[in-house]
C-alpha cells in the first residue's frame, strides 16, 4: 500500500510549468468519444462485409461499372498526409507557439476541405451508375462515405474553431489544450479514411465477384 | 489488497446515536462551520424559473432523470394494464388489434429505453459524484444537455401515440416487417431511438470521466464503491453497444424513406443483418439495465447487514466480466432463425458462461447477509425481493442457452415471463430499494417505513401473480403479442390470474407513490446518515448542499464512513485551500488509478445554452420526421452554431488567459 501522505502532495510535472498535472477530463472525453465513434464505423463496415459475404450472386450486385479509383485514392492520401501538419501544429501549440499551431492547423484544414471537395466530385461521378436505391452496394457506398464525410465536415468545423481561437486567444496554445484534442480526432479521421477506402473502393474493385 | 479498517459495532452504534440526536455528523458540522458560508456564496444558483432551466447541478439533474423516467414508467405501465385488460378474457375487444400492436411495441420500447436506462442515469447522476466525494460531474453543462435530450426524445416518442402513429413492429422491430409496415410508426421508432442515443452517449462519457478523474484523494481503485464500478461498466457498455443500434436504426429509416436496400433481399440486402445489429446492442442492454441496479443492491445490503460486502474484489471482477461477456451472447436471441450449428454451440456456451459472474454476485450478497446482522427496512425488503425474483429469471435464462429448449419456447409467453422476471426483478425492484434507501438523502425527509413495507408486500405479490402464470401459459403454447385467444385453448385461467395480478401490481405502485407523497407533505426531517451507511454520500447534508462536501475528505478505506479516519480528515483539511476551494467554482481533479491530488479545476456555472442546443436538435429531428430535409439541415446548422458558442464560452477561459 502506498503511504497516504503521498496523496496530499500536489503533483506537478517537471518539464513544462504550465502543463496541468495528469490527464485532463477533456482528454478522456475525446478518447471515449473517439472510441464510440470507432464502434459506429466498425458496425457499418461490418455490415458491408456481412452483406457482401452473404450475397448469393455477384458483388456489387447490379453495377456494371467498377468504381473509379483515382479520385478516392487521391482524397485518402490527402487526408492522411494532412495528419502531419496537424501533428506539428499540435506539438507547436503545446510549446506555447500560436504561430506554429496556426500553421499546422491551417495545413490540416486545407487537407480536410480538399478531401470533402474530392468526395463530392466522386459522388457526382458515381451517381449516374449507382444510386442509393439501386442495390445494397449503392446504399452502403453512400451511407459509409457519407458518414465519414459528415465526420470530416465536423472535423473541419473544429479546425476552423481552432484557427479562430489561436488567432484571438493566447491560451489556445497550451500544453494539453484544445489543439491536442482536435488533433486526436483528426488522426482518427485519417485512420477511418483508410478503412473506408479499403472497404467500399478497393474491395469492390480489386476483389469484385462476378 | 487494501487493509480495511472497519469500525467496531459499538462505534457504529455511537455514530447512529449521535446522528439521531443532532441530525448532523460532527465532522461535517465542523467543516461547514469553517467554510460553508463562503462556499454557499460561490455555488449559489439562480432561484425560480430561470434557475430551473439553467441549472447544471448534478443533483437537480439526477432528480429530474428519476422523475421523468418514473413518469414514462407510469405511461408504459398504463399501456400494460390496458393490454392485460384486453387479455383478461377470451375473444375480448377492449382494444383493436392495431391499437394492441402499438401498445405492446411502445410499452417495450418505453420501458427499456425511456424508463430503465434513464432511471439508472438518474441514480448515477445523483449519487456517483456524492459516493466518490466530489462537487459535481466532470462536465456539468453536458450533463444538463443529456437530460434535456432524454426528455425531448421521450416526448417525441410518446407523441406518436396520440397522433395514432406509434411504432407497431414490436420493441425489436424485425425487418422485413419493419421495412414494410404502413404509416410512420417505425420512423418514429428509428428517429426517437437515434435521438435518445445522443443523450445516452454523452451521459456515459460524462459518468466515466467523472469516476476516473474526480474521486476524492485516497479513493484508489480498490476503494471504489461497487455502485460506481457498476455505473462505469454500464457506461462503457453503452459506448460500444449503442453504435450497432444506431447504425441499424439509421439503415431502417433510410430503407423506409430513401429506398435504400440494406434489408431488402431482392436488392442484395439481408434481413438477418437487422437481427445481428439489433441484438449486438440488445443483449448487452439487458446488463446495461441490470448492472447499475445490482450496484444499488450492493449499496443497500451491506448497510442493512451491518458489515462490508463479502468478496469485494470478486464482485467487482464479476461486474466487469459481465460487461465484457455480454457482447458475446447476442445470437441466443436468434436460435430459431437458422444460424449454423457451430455458431449456435458457441453462443450457447457463452450464454452459460455469463451466468457465472451473476452467480458470484448472488453468493456475495447472500454471504454478506449470512455473516451480518440484518436490519429489516423497506429498502432491504426490496433488495431481498430482487434476489428471489432475479434468481427465478436467471434460472429460466439459463434454460434458453439450451438450443432445443429455446426453439420450443421462443416467441411464447414463457419468454415474456422470463424477461419480466429479469427486468422487473433485476431492475425495478433494486430501483425501488434505491429509492427507499436514498430518499432521505435526496429529499431530506424520512419515509413512513411501515407503509413502505406494505407497498413492498403488495408489489411483490402483484408482480409474481402477474408474471408467474405466464410461464405456464407459455409452456401451453400461448404465443406472445397476440391480441386475443379462444376459450378452448386452456389459457384462460392463467390469463385471468395474470390480469388480476397486474391490477394488484398497479395498486402496489399507487401505494408506493402515496408513501413518497406522504413523506413530502410531512416534516420528518432526515439526519445526515439515517441508516448508518458505509459510503461517502452519507457524509453530506440531507439533502446535500450545492457544493456537496465543504471539505473534500481523504478516503481511507472501502467503507469510509465506517473507518475512523475518513470523516476526521474533513476537519483536518478545513484550512487547506486545495480541499476547500472556497474562492472559485471549482472541483478537485485527481489521478485515475490512485486518486492522487492533481489540481482544482474550474467548473461552469448555470447556463441556458444546453437547453438551446437540445431544442435546436429537437427541431432537427422533428423536421426529419416530417420529411422537411432542408429545414432539418438548417436546424442542424443552428445546433452547430450553439455548440460553437458553448465551446467558446468556457468556464476556465479567463483563468487560462491570465495564466498565459
Amino acid at each position: 500500500m502506498t503511504d497516504l501522505t503521498e496523496h496530499e502532495v500536489l503533483v506537478r510535472p517537471r518539464a513544462a510549468p504550465e502543463a496541468p498535472a495528469g490527464r485532463t477530463t477533456g482528454w478522456w472525453a475525446m478518447v471515449l468519444f473517439i472510441s464510440t465513434e470507432a464502434a459506429t464505423f466498425a458496425a457499418i463496415l461490418a455490415s458491408d462485409f456481412y452483406l457482401r459475404f452473404s450475397a448469393k450472386g455477384s458483388w456489387p450486385p447490379t453495377s456494371e461499372k467498377e468504381p473509379d479509383l483515382v479520385l478516392p485514392t487521391t482524397a485518402t492520401v490527402i487526408i492522411l498526409v494532412s495528419c502531419l501538419p496537424m501533428l506539428l501544429g499540435s506539438l507547436a501549440a503545446a510549446r506555447g507557439s500560436r504561430a506554429g499551431g496556426l500553421l499546422g492547423t491551417l495545413g490540416a484544414f486545407a487537407g480536410g476541405v480538399a478531401f470533402l471537395v474530392l468526395q463530392i466530385v466522386d459522388w457526382l461521378s458515381e451517381w449516374p451508375d449507382s444510386t442509393v436505391s439501386k442495390d445494397a452496394y449503392g446504399s452502403l457506398f453512400y451511407a459509409i462515405t457519407g458518414l465519414h464525410a459528415a465526420h470530416v465536415l465536423i472535423g473541419v468545423g473544429m479546425l476552423a474553431f481552432l484557427l479562430v481561437s489561436l488567432a484571438v486567444r493566447r491560451a489556445a496554445a497550451r500544453p494539453r489544450g484544445p489543439v491536442s484534442l482536435v488533433a486526436m480526432y483528426w488522426y482518427f479521421m485519417g485512420v477511418v479514411a483508410v478503412a473506408v477506402y479499403v472497404t467500399v473502393y478497393l474491395s469492390a474493385t480489386l476483389w469484385a465477384t462476378r | 489488497m487494501t487493509t480495511e479498517r472497519v469500525a467496531p459495532d459499538s462505534e457504529i452504534m455511537a455514530q447512529d446515536v449521535e446522528a439521531a440526536a443532532a441530525g448532523m455528523l460532527r465532522e461535517r458540522a465542523v467543516a461547514e462551520g469553517a467554510v460553508g458560508e463562503r462556499l454557499r456564496a460561490v455555488w449559489e444558483e439562480e432561484p425560480g424559473f430561470k434557475g430551473f432551466v439553467t441549472t447544471v447541478n448534478h443533483k437537480r439533474i439526477g432528480r429530474r432523470y428519476l422523475v421523468t423516467a418514473a413518469f414514462f414508467f407510469m405511461l408504459a405501465g398504463i399501456q400494460a394494464l390496458v393490454m392485460r385488460t384486453q387479455l383478461g378474457s377470451p375473444n375480448n375487444s377492449v382494444v383493436s388489434p392495431e391499437t394492441y400492436d402499438q401498445l405492446f411495441s411502445l410499452h417495450g420500447t418505453a420501458m427499456i429505453f425511456f424508463f430503465a436506462t434513464p432511471m439508472n442515469s438518474g441514480f448515477g447522476n445523483f449519487f456517483l459524484p456524492l459516493m466518490i466525494g466530489t462537487r459535481d460531474m466532470a462536465f456539468p453543462r453536458l450533463n444538463a444537455l443529456s437530460y434535456w435530450i432524454f426528455l425531448f426524445s421521450g416526448l417525441f416518442m410518446f407523441a406518436s401515440l396520440p397522433l395514432g402513429m406509434a411504432p407497431d413492429g414490436g420493441w425489436f422491430a424485425y425487418v422485413p416487417l419493419a421495412d414494410r409496415l404502413a404509416g410512420h410508426g417505425l420512423e418514429f421508432y428509428a428517429l426517437g431511438l437515434l435521438f435518445l442515443a445522443v443523450s445516452s452517449t454523452l451521459g456515459s462519457i460524462n459518468l466515466i470521466v467523472t469516476a476516473l478523474k474526480m474521486r476524492a484523494p485516497g479513493m484508489t481503485l480498490a476503494r471504489v464503491p461497487i455502485f460506481v464500478w457498476a455505473v462505469v461498466t454500464q457506461s462503457f457498455m453503452l459506448l460500444f453497444a449503442l453504435p450497432p443500434l444506431d447504425v441499424a436504426n439509421a439503415m431502417l429509416f433510410m430503407d423506409r424513406r430513401f429506398g435504400t436496400q440494406f434489408f431488402v433481399e431482392s436488392g442484395g440486402g439481408d434481413t438477418i443483418l437487422w437481427q445481428h445489429l439489433f441484438w449486438l446492442f440488445g443483449h448487452p442492454d439487458v446488463y446495461i439495465i441490470v448492472l447499475p441496479a445490482m450496484g444499488i443492491i450492493s449499496s443497500v445490503i451491506p448497510t442493512f447487514s451491518r458489515r462490508p460486502i463479502a468478496a469485494y474484489s470478486f464482485v467487482v471482477l464479476a461486474t466487469v466480466a459481465t460487461g465484457i461477456i455480454s457482447f458475446g451472447v447476442w445470437v441466443h436471441h436468434m436460435f430459431a432463425v437458422g444460424i449454423s450449428d457451430v455458431a449456435q454451440s458457441f453462443f450457447a456456451a457463452a450464454t452459460l458462461t455469463i451466468s457465472l459472474p451473476a452467480g458470484i454476485q448472488m453468493f456475495a450478497w447472500l454471504a454478506t447477509m449470512w455473516r451480518g446482522r440484518i436490519v429489516v427496512s423497506t429498502a432491504m425488503l426490496y433488495a431481498v425481493g430482487f434476489i428471489i425474483t432475479f434468481v427465478i429469471g436467471g434460472v429460466t435464462g439459463v434454460m434458453f442457452a439450451v438450443v432445443p429448449f429455446d426453439q420450443q419456447v421462443t416467441d411464447s409467453y414463457f419468454v415474456v415471463a422470463h424477461f419480466h422476471y429479469v427486468l422487473f426483478g433485476g431492475a425495478v425492484m433494486p430501483m425501488l430499494a434505491g429509492l427507499f434507501y436514498w430518499w432521505p438523502k435526496m429529499t431530506g425527509r424520512m419515509l413512513h417505513e411501515k407503509a413502505g413495507m406494505w407497498s413492498f408486500a403488495v408489489v411483490f405479490v402483484g408482480f409474481n401473480l402477474t408474471f408467474f402464470p405466464m410461464h405456464i401459459s407459455g409452456l401451453l403454447g400461448m404465443p406472445r403479442r397476440i391480441y386475443t385467444y379462444d376459450s378452448d385453448l386452456g389459457w384462460t385461467v392463467w390469463n385471468v390470474l395474470s390480469t388480476i395480478g397486474s391490477y394488484v401490481l398497479g395498486a402496489g405502485f399507487l401505494l408506493t407513490l402515496g408513501v413518497f407523497a406522504e413523506s413530502l407533505l410531512r416534516r420528518r426531517w432526515a439526519p445526515d446518515d439515517p441508516w448508518g451507511g458505509n459510503s461517502l454520500e452519507w457524509a453530506t447534508a440531507s439533502p446535500p448542499e450545492d457544493y456537496n462536501f465543504p471539505v473534500v475528505p481523504t478516503v481511507h478505506s472501502l467503507n469510509p464512513l465506517w473507518d475512523d479516519r475518513t470523516l476526521p480528515s474533513m476537519v483536518e483539511h478545513r484550512h487547506d485551500g486545495v480541499r476547500t476551494m472556497t474562492d472559485k467554482h471549482e472541483a478537485l481533479r485527481t489521478s485515475e488509478l490512485d486518486a492522487r491530488v492533481e489540481e482544482p479545476m474550474a467548473m461552469p456555472s448555470d447556463t441556458p445554452v444546453p437547453l438551446w442546443l437540445a431544442l435546436a436538435l429537437t427541431l432537427c429531428v422533428v423536421f426529419l420526421m416530417a420529411g422537411w430535409y432542408v429545414a432539418s439541415v438548417v436546424a442542424f446548422a443552428v445546433v452547430a452554431a450553439v455548440a460553437v458558442y458553448w465551446m467558446w464560452d468556457r468556464p476556465d477561459v479567463e483563468e487560462i488567459e491570465e495564466a498565459a
